[in-house]
């Protein structure tokens, strides 16, 4: 039981993950490979709060997305002067750079050696210390995530996006800032994504930056075209899916020594193959394979 | 005690001249096929990264074979990085570009050959460090006062080579093809230049630079299987530096970067290195995408 509550809580937390960058990427067309980083962010803000100044979890979670979505801010500066492969790039340098912060500032993140001792999370008197609670609470945090994204993707706000997807002149010559909506996005994007960072933190109880490699990043790019980018369930399917599939390999028999390599294996050739020809997803609605992205 | 001081900063100084060389002459090898392949596809080819890697463990399979000769390990570089970059163009590449895929969706498939070809060798090799040649350290001269190894030297010349190579290559009637495939393919298909033709001895002449980088990188020091990312983002950046129209500029880039690596040494440690040189890329990236000395697609910048 406690097994499958424990691949449920991943879901949820890869639900948080996937869904912001759909609104990053699948709405907006804006490709990051810093998600990553935002969720290792979040995840070392909350331990150090908790580990240092011992505030509640509430106080940690608020912190943790605040200061992510100012990084987030400046992250999407570059994204108003480059586009495509080259905004990728400058996303992938962030990434590389908050991995080296996490990895050699020792005195603080405590390098390789990680956070330990990360307590359990209490929220108003309600400690959260078993599997189901810590489901639940997960579970919550997952359908909020999902209830705002579809209020977003549903508001005027949502459909602009959109419409910087599709034309961004277009989008420009309508008269909209679409420096300003795309640095909104971001910004939303960031701070959801150190949400599930704090949540990780707390289930996990410690925290080292190998969790937050370029890999983590491309493996949340690769929930989003799976699944489906622009689609609302097409991130949940995609979660659902990558996370449960290496699982089910260990009941093929798979070596544990080999499993981790086999979900590298994996989730890399549905990328390509997904890419190459199912590029709306399993249950997504545009397709990113055109060069100017087309509705189907 | 000063002249002490004095000496010792001055073989410093050299130490770093010569690491910055060699160095730079690594990532020139990388940075050349990286600059000349995105002319072409219009996007920053991961794969490439997976045909360093793969061309290494390659070799490395035919150790016995190429026992102790620096010539045969070279050879066996092209040989392997030209194989696995036309698979990789035929297999994956061909496909995206006929379906006329954006710069972003080609990335990420290039993304994903990558972290699938490092799960398979991680499989097949084991994640620890592999050293292709237990004869590493044996061959180290000394030039002034700094210490170089062999495969450093082997990467300078062929450096060097190259660049010879890129000065006499324009006047090659192939070389005006790539060029103009480069360019425009539409027009170069209407004036009779076999695009797909082109395209394969694009992609082969890039594999097979970056094949050698792999093995002259894995002869001077080791391979792991996710060994290849930084090389080639240390290569990207510099192409991004020097300017993505110009190959010179990807040159000039390589032993900018090379430098400034090296320099960041004498002020902090060897670990904030790898990140200050991004963060350069990231600065260069915001304030001058078209790079420094060269120029880039218009749409791009």
């Amino acid at each position: 039981m406690g097994y499958i509550l424990h691949i449920m809580i991943t879901v949820c937390i890869y639900l948080i993950l996937s869904q912001s960058l759909n609104m990053i990427a699948g709405y907006t067309g804006l490709f990051s490979m810093a998600h990553a980083a935002f969720y290792g962010i979040g995840a070392y803000v909350a331990a150090l709060m908790a580990l240092q100044l011992h505030t509640s979890f509430i106080v940690n979670i608020l912190c943790a997305m605040f200061l992510c979505a100012i990084l987030g801010l400046l992250v999407s500066i570059p994204s108003v002067r480059i586009r495509d492969d080259y905004f990728i790039i400058a996303t992938f340098a962030f990434q590389v750079i908050v991995f080296s912060v996490l990895n050699n500032w020792i005195s603080i993140t405590g390098g390789p050696m990680g956070l330990p001792g990360i307590p359990q999370p209490a929220i108003f008197g309600w400690v959260i210390s078993s599997h189901i609670e810590f489901l639940l609470l997960a579970g919550s945090l997952a359908t909020v995530v999902f209830l705002i994204c579809r209020h977003i993707i549903k508001s005027p706000f949502g459909r602009v996006l959109t419409a910087i997807r599709e034309d961004e002149v277009f989008a420009l010559a309508a008269g909209k800032n679409i420096a300003v909506y795309k640095m909104l996005v971001f910004i939303i994007g960031s701070s959801m994504a150190a949400m599930a960072g704090v949540l990780y933190a707390y289930y996990i109880s410690f925290i080292d930056p190998t969790s937050f490699t370029v890999m983590e990043s491309i493996f949340i790019i690769s929930i989003v075209i799976i699944g489906g980018a622009g689609s609302l369930w097409g991130p949940v399917i995609g979660a659902v899916v990558l996370v449960m599939l290496p699982e089910i390999l260990r009941f093929v028999g798979m070596p544990n020594s080999i499993a981790a390599n086999i979900r590298q294996i994996l989730y890399g050739g549905l990328l390509v193959a997904f890419l190459m020809w199912q590029p709306q997803g399993i249950a997504g609605k545009y397709k990113f394979n055109s060069k100017h992205t087309k509705k189907q | 005690m000063v002249g002490f001081a004095e000496s010792s900063g001055f073989i410093l100084i050299q130490q770093i001249l010569i690491n910055t060389l060699a160095q730079g002459s690594n990532s020139c090898l990388l940075a050349i096929p990286i600059a000349l392949l995105c002319r072409q596809r219009k996007f920053f080819d991961f794969s490439l990264a997976a045909v360093f890697v793969l061309s290494g463990f390659s070799s490395y399979m035919l150790k016995p074979l190429l026992q102790s000769s620096f010539f045969l390990w070279i050879v066996s570089g092209i040989f392997f990085g030209l194989l696995y970059a036309v698979l990789f163009e035929v297999c994956v590449f061909r496909i995206l570009h006929k379906k006329r895929s954006g710069a972003g969706v080609q990335l990420l498939a290039s993304l994903g050959l990558f972290i699938s070809i490092q799960g398979i060798l991680a499989i097949c090799f084991g994640n620890e460090s592999t050293i292709l040649r237990s004869l590493q350290h044996e061959n180290v001269f000394t030039c002034f006062d700094a210490k170089i190894s062999l495969p450093q030297i082997l990467q300078i010349s062929f450096t060097l080579l190259v660049a010879l190579s890129i000065g006499f290559l324009h006047y090659f009637s192939k070389m005006q093809a790539i060029r103009a495939v480069a360019c425009d393919e539409e027009l170069a298909m209407i004036v009779g230049i076999p695009i797909t033709l082109v395209r394969i001895m694009t992609v082969a002449l890039s594999g097979g630079l970056v094949g050698v980088s792999g093995v002259l990188v894995g002869l001077d020091v080791d391979l792991t299987p996710g060994s290849g990312l930084l090389p080639f983002f240390v290569a990207l950046a510099a192409v991004i530096v020097g300017g993505m129209r110009n190959l010179w500029g990807a040159i000039a880039g390589s032993f900018a970067l090379a430098f400034l690596s090296n320099f960041i040494l004498l002020f902090a440690s060897v670990h904030w290195q790898e990140p200050l040189v991004f963060l350069v890329l990231l600065v260069i990236l915001i304030f001058r995408p078209r790079g420094i000395i060269g120029e880039i697609n218009s749409d791009k910048g």
